[in-house]
């Protein structure tokens, strides 16, 4: 026997495991086995009470949890959507006139004769968006002209036209009438509301010695652009003359129908308007309350609100100021065709003003 | 490839399954534990009748009482608590709370016998069963403190099994070894 008490204890060690223990016999693992079966089975039924018995006790909180739960992700999601989130982690970029296509010229004039507004490198998105804006009002007035009967034949006389449309809208604008006929364009550098105010600041100054008895020749700065001054300019005779064809032509071939005369008020408050353009100093501005018109016209001008009256009134087969529908060939004046021949315009503005004055004095 | 899962298993994982209705989990950890567990009553009480229905009786419990089964102690230190105490109610249902004396044919104590020498030089086997014959003469507390130690358990566990502190554990230990090597030292000594 080993006299170290490690030794011995390690040699009882040994001698306690090294006898054939006897083993669980066959028939007590059968039968504890059994039992074991049994008892499974029982614990297995208990768990699938358990489970079913805790989604009947707490189906309401689990419904109520889960819709809250869909709804906070709902709106996380919104948000994220709304913020860009999704858009990726990069910071917006600035808008270039070189990178973005949102960012080109918009002054209509600066579009036909290629001259290009400058933009500023670090333009927003908001200058874009009033860029576009602008663009959209080019186009407006580009479908104006379009629909106009003084189709352009070439690019001048676009230009002319759209110069005209847009001077008739930026009147309510204009201010003073003090200076020479000139036609600014300042195309500034700095932002969106520079450019906006670019566009806006093309106005029409009318020189205070304008009268009635004008030259058309001096109304030529009225409707051209500074850009296309070296284009042949038409006199406001030619366009009145224009405007008159136009108008027997869009009367003439539906004269019965309501079109045609829309058609035919509008063509005449444009020459009103340009007429009144020519006569009147600055003063305040109202809508002529005609079904077609978009014109602005002065409220002061009594002669070019009789106009207005008159062309109210006026019907087919009817005659301009009584008396004058004999238009003489000396006169100037240009006679409809037979089944119009009531209205008659003068052909050029000198006896548009002198036809007005004699109705007002037949008044 | 559920039955080749489970015997990569622990025994706390096995019964817990078994807990949930898997007769198969219990099936695996039975046949880890049978038979340690039935060596340890063997050695603690040589009577085969006896041992059979402690240890039925200790696994019929630990069936029992699966669903009240917490992870916080190994499953075999839980095993061989409910042995132990299966035991010791065997004990005292029949009377053998103290120390057991065996006899021989002639009335001598077998104890005393191996301290003769009478039994010449032992095989290993016989060593054995002198061992315990030698375990039958300590006291129950002596004997189930120094089994439990040669199951492995730790003398924190063995306290927690048998109900004492460790001083006293360990105490029990080092008399039952003292009492063991003083028995058998006769049969080394030829």
């Amino acid at each position: 026997m080993p006299t170290d008490s490690n030794d011995t204890s390690k040699e009882l060690s040994r001698l306690l495991h090294s006898g054939d223990a006897p083993r669980s016999p066959g028939e007590l693992d059968q039968r504890i086995l059994q039992h074991a079966r049994q008892r499974a089975r029982e614990y297995g039924a208990e768990a699938g009470v358990d489970q079913r018995g805790w989604l009947w006790q707490h189906w309401k909180p689990a419904a109520a949890f889960a819709s809250v739960t869909v709804i906070a992700v709902s709106v996380t999601l919104q948000g994220n959507y709304q913020r860009g989130g999704f858009q990726g982690a990069s910071a917006p970029q600035p808008v270039t006139a070189e990178s973005s296509p949102r960012a080109e010229p918009q002054a209509p004039s600066a579009v036909a004769t290629g001259q290009s507004i400058p933009v500023a490198s670090n333009e927003s998105v908001e200058t874009s968006r009033l860029a576009e804006e602008e663009r959209a009002e080019e186009d407006l007035a580009d479908a104006l002209a379009a629909n106009s009967p003084l189709q352009p034949t070439d690019t001048a006389s676009r230009n002319q036209g759209v110069a005209q449309t847009e001077q008739l809208q930026n009147r309510a604008d204009r201010q003073a009438v003090e200076e020479p006929v000139v036609v600014q364009q300042e195309a500034r550098a700095g932002g969106a509301a520079d450019q906006q105010q670019a566009v806006r600041e093309r106005q029409v100054r009318i020189p205070p010695n304008a009268s009635a008895t004008s030259t058309p020749a001096s109304s030529t700065a009225l409707l051209a652009d500074s850009n296309t001054a070296q284009a042949p300019q038409p006199t406001l005779a030619d366009f009145l003359a224009q405007v008159t064809r136009s108008t027997e032509t869009a009367a003439f071939s539906d004269q019965d129908s309501t079109t045609g005369r829309a058609e035919q008020r509008r063509q005449l408050q444009r020459v009103l308007a340009l007429v009144d353009s020519v006569l009147v100093e600055s003063e305040p501005v109202r809508e002529l309350e005609s079904e077609s018109s978009s014109v602005a016209v002065p409220a002061y001008s009594e002669l070019v609100a009789q106009a207005e009256n008159l062309l109210q009134r006026i019907q087919p087969g009817d005659t301009v100021a009584g008396g004058r529908s004999a238009a003489s060939p000396e006169a100037g004046w240009q006679s409809g065709a037979a089944d119009f021949e009531g209205l008659e315009l003068p052909a050029s503005f000198e006896e548009t003003v002198a036809l007005l004055q004699d109705w007002l004095a037949a008044q | 490839m559920l039955k080749a899962l489970n015997r990569l298993a622990s025994d706390e994982s096995l019964y817990q399954k078994f807990a949930q209705g898997d007769a198969g989990a219990f099936d695996i950890l039975y046949h880890r534990n049978k038979d340690g567990l039935f060596a340890y009553l063997y050695r603690s009480y040589v009577d085969l009748a006896a041992i059979e229905e402690i240890a039925q009786e200790t696994w019929l419990a630990v069936i029992d009482s699966a669903r009240e089964y917490r992870a916080s102690a190994k499953f075999r230190t839980y095993l061989f608590a409910i042995a132990h105490r299966k035991l010791v109610d065997f004990w005292r249902r029949n009377g053998h709370e103290n120390a057991m004396v065996r006899e021989d044919t002639g009335g001598h104590p077998v104890v005393e016998s191996l301290k003769a020498g009478a039994y010449g030089s032992p095989s290993n086997a016989e060593l054995s069963m002198d061992l315990l014959l030698a375990l039958e003469s300590l006291s129950r507390e002596q004997q189930q403190a120094y089994l439990l130690k040669e199951e492995g358990f730790s003398r924190r566990e063995i306290a927690v099994m048998t109900d004492c502190n460790e001083e006293t554990v360990k105490s029990r230990i080092r008399y039952a070894h003292n009492h063991l090597r003083r028995l058998l030292e006769v049969q080394y000594a030829d």
